[in-house]
């Protein structure tokens, strides 16, 4: 409260962007060519091209080049301007005003204006994007003084609110097209109109999705490329091919094999770009269900983690790509730190733990509840490469210790089922961050956010009365430094609960070949704009 | 007159049939795990109750399955198949759109694999014993046993990769102009051959048995021995005979033409319907799949009943009996 005050008086407004926007154009604006046809892959086709509808990420990354968001992100996670150029934050952190760029079109020819962003964050964003509605919880109210401004009033502070804004989350539609009509029937779905650097030509279900430039994008003199095309290749091995054949120019690490990422590494006939990946953060972890039986004790959770060589599992599952998780926090997250105690590998402790919880050791070793019957794990496993491998390694690093591991394969959709309803007891999941622990770590492990049937809500059903007020706290928190310090204080205490078992911060890559440049210009990576794109 | 009494009475019992097929279909992919509401607000990242309940509504889900069935086969009767939600687009449109391709592909690789596969029997056949018959045999188990995911990569990499002669994928349709007739088989050869080399395997062995053993029977003996030429007796008395067990497999491959293949349309990017059936499982895309289940057993009914009737028509043994 005292600082709150002492910040109103000084009735000071925070500029920021402007400047950004300059240095970030100069910085493109030596080596570019005009031209070329990008050619680039995707695993199956998208499941709509509108990024105001949850279609997943396939489809936002078509989306981020057909349609913008008020900034983006640069790959150290500062907001960079995008639709508009500049905004302002008032000294009680309650107002933001955003001021839109000048000259911007709809590509159906229709002028842009503060009514979009209006129309887009009251009216279609809430009713089409869970996400979307969530994050805008928070809001008083969103008006627009002239055609040029938008003015957001907050019901409270939220430090992280900037955090919310970028396309990929939080995409501007145009109200000429979707007001009073049913959004999901509206027939503008299958030919976006938007103001991004590339429109849509043709999408060919199961062969590919064809974008064309923007002539009168109004960030001349960008788009660089004259066409885009996404290839629809199912087969991982096929599309590493593509790659290696020149028949694709790009591909990143959500189309290739680990194994393939690692051989593109060693050969180095790739430009590689670990860049990009900033704002999802991706993190690979074991979900505990603190529900079930034996991993209600936080002992067990931790003897499990502790059994886990974490060297191993990066060095051999992940072939070395990637780092070691510490925490509910990833390394390129503000706010992450490494000064906790976390688990390392060391079978002995775990085997103490099970023993003082009083799980004694029976017939092959195998651990054995109060009743006598050995002690068996069911561990999710989610679909795809390299979770098959993980779950075969888990199964022999926990056998050490005498718990037997039941193997579940499951595809996409049972997958989702089972956690969402909480039907597992251990789950190999893979989580986003989202730029900051109060969006990403908050949705995982606050008891406030324990909602059956939702997905990505805290499955596990954690729940510590401290870890909470501490988030609630931070939530509050504009002054970074003090944030930081109850986001570390969150983490120590998660990691000591253990409620889940967080294995690698995942690396990932654009690979292109290396003519082409600039498909990493912020924390998006292929879900950027790629307006400043080019081939040589 | 009791030949059509024949026909009609098949034709009866196919109706039925596709009937229960769709009846039963509807229901087993509802027992499954995971519907399309959970799968969308998994993939958006996020979600809340209500969101995933406005999205069953949307879909119908929140129905009574009982009443969902009703609308369904109502619906279907009436040539509707409804709207994919993960393709945005109409189900039967979009079948009908991946139908060439996918004819192309099982349809090139049914004629290739039928000449070549006879062929290479009944030369097998015809010489039994002889270097000739052990080689074709011995290419007819390794054809067998080997998965067709790994040779069709293996093909990749020798003919596109290293040999740079084929394209490795797509159908020369992906650059936004319509490919010449010798860039479509140029993009059209590998994955025919490789879808292909299962059934060239199934035919040797099938072809070759029969051609065997139709060779030991007695009239081929009478034959013989009157002198006639042995390129004859096998054109004139042998082949006739050896050839029914082919039908019936043929017929059976047949009924794959419009199902497609998983793998090799995985593998080569085809876009065949055997991968659009795949994508719509996984993602739980309800009417797609049911489309492509319905479209794939109409055919395989169908064509089951094109060869019944062929038999009758080819083979004179088989008689009708009320």
């Amino acid at each position: 409260m005292r600082i709150q005050m002492g910040m109103k008086a000084k009735a000071a407004f925070i500029t920021i962007g402007a400047i950004i926007t300059v240095a970030n154009s100069l910085s493109n604006a030596s080596a570019q060519t005009s031209g070329g046809d990008l050619v680039t892959v995707m695993r199956a086709d998208p499941k709509g091209l509108i990024p105001a509808f949850p279609h997943g990420g396939d489809a936002r990354i078509i989306a981020a080049k057909i349609f913008e968001g008020l900034i983006s992100y640069s790959t150290d996670l500062r907001p960079l301007p995008g639709l508009a150029k500049s905004w302002e934050i008032s000294s009680d952190g309650l107002t933001y005003t955003f001021k839109l760029q000048n000259g911007v079109h709809w590509n159906d020819g229709k002028e842009f204006s503060s009514a979009d962003v209006l129309f887009s964050l009251n009216e279609m964003l809430p009713a089409t994007n869970a996400a979307a509605k969530q994050a805008l919880e928070e809001v008083k109210s969103i008006e627009a003084p002239d055609a040029e401004t938008v003015v957001i009033t907050l019901k409270r502070r939220v430090p992280y609110f900037l955090m919310l804004f970028p396309g990929q989350q939080m995409p501007i539609m145009p109200k000429h097209i979707y007001e009073g009509t049913d959004y999901i029937k509206n027939p503008a779905n299958l030919m976006p109109i938007g103001t991004g650097p590339f429109e849509l030509v043709e999408w060919k279900r199961g062969s590919y999705v064809r974008l064309e430039k923007n002539e009168n994008y109004w960030k001349k003199p960008e788009p660089y490329l004259d066409s885009i095309t996404y290839r629809i290749m199912p087969d991982a091995s096929s599309r590493a091919i593509a790659l290696e054949s020149g028949d694709v120019n790009v591909a990143t690490s959500g189309e290739l094999s680990s194994s393939d990422i690692a051989r593109f590494k060693t050969s180095g006939e790739f430009r590689m770009d670990s860049k990009g990946w900033e704002y999802f953060a991706s993190q690979a972890l074991l979900v505990i269900n603190v529900r079930n039986h034996v991993l209600q004790d936080a002992r067990f959770r931790q003897a499990l983690s502790y059994a886990l060589d974490k060297r191993f599992i990066l060095d051999h599952v992940w072939n070395g790509t990637g780092a070691i998780s510490t925490g509910p926090v990833s390394h390129s997250i503000p706010f992450y730190t490494d000064k906790i105690s976390s688990y390392s590998f060391d079978p002995k402790k775990a085997s103490a733990l099970l023993d003082e919880i009083g799980l004694r050791a029976g017939a092959d070793d195998k651990r054995l509840d109060a009743q006598g019957n050995p002690i068996t794990v069911k561990l999710l496993i989610l679909p795809g490469e390299p979770y098959g491998r993980l779950a075969e390694y888990i199964r022999e690093a926990w056998r050490g210790i005498g718990i037997a591991t039941d193997l579940q394969a499951v595809d996409l959709g049972n997958w989702y089922d089972r956690m969402a309803n909480w039907n597992f007891d251990v789950a190999i999941a893979n989580l986003g961050q989202f730029a900051d622990p109060g969006i990403g770590a908050r949705s995982y492990y606050h008891s406030g956010n324990i909602k059956k049937g939702v997905m990505f809500s805290n499955m596990g059903g954690y729940k510590n009365g401290d870890v909470d007020a501490l988030f609630d706290q931070a939530s509050l928190e504009m002054d970074p430094e003090r944030r930081g310090e109850i986001y570390h204080q969150i983490q120590q205490k998660i990691v000591t609960d253990a409620p889940a078992i967080w294995l690698i911060d995942l690396e990932r890559f654009t690979v292109s070949q290396k003519n082409v440049h600039n498909l990493v210009t912020d924390a998006f990576g292929p879900w950027g704009s790629w307006a400043s794109a080019y081939i040589e | 007159m009791q030949f059509l009494g024949y026909v009609s009475w098949r034709l009866l019992k196919a109706a039925a049939l596709l009937v229960a097929v769709i009846s039963l279909n509807f229901l087993l992919i509802r027992m499954v795990p995971g519907d399309p509401a959970t799968v969308i607000a998994g993939e958006s990242g996020m979600a809340d109750a209500d969101f995933v309940a406005r999205i069953r509504e949307i879909y119908g889900l929140d129905q009574p399955l009982l009443v969902q069935l009703k609308t369904y086969l109502v619906n279907t009767l009436s040539l509707d198949f409804g709207h994919s939600y993960r393709l945005q687009t109409d189900v039967l449109a979009l079948i009908i759109e991946r139908l060439p391709a996918t004819i192309a592909l099982t349809g090139a690789a049914f004629i290739f694999s039928l000449v070549v596969g006879v062929s290479l029997g009944v030369i097998a056949g015809s010489r039994p014993g002889s270097k000739v018959d052990v080689a074709i045999q011995f290419v007819s188990v390794a054809l067998y046993s080997v998965p067709v995911f790994w040779i069709g990569l293996m093909l990749i990499l020798v003919f596109s990769l290293k040999l740079h002669w084929l394209p490795a994928s797509g159908t020369g349709f992906e650059y936004g102009q319509i490919p010449g007739v010798l860039e479509f088989l140029s993009h059209l050869l590998l994955p025919m051959i490789t879808l292909s080399l299962f059934y060239i395997a199934v035919y040797i062995r099938l072809a070759r048995t029969s051609v065997v053993d139709v060779t030991h029977q007695d009239f081929v003996r009478t034959a013989k021995s009157k002198g006639l030429p042995s390129a004859f007796i096998l054109r004139k008395h042998v082949l006739p005979n050896a050839i029914l067990p082919v039908v019936t497999m043929a017929a059976l491959q047949a009924g794959h033409l419009v199902s497609g293949s998983i793998a090799v349309e995985t593998i080569f990017a085809w876009p065949g319907i055997g991968r659009l059936g795949y994508e719509a499982l996984v993602q739980r895309d309800y009417n797609m799949l049911l489309g492509v289940f319905l479209v794939t057993a109409t055919m395989v009914v169908l064509l089951n009943l094109v060869a019944d009737v062929l038999y009758v028509v080819v083979d004179p043994r088989i008689e009708l009996v009320r």
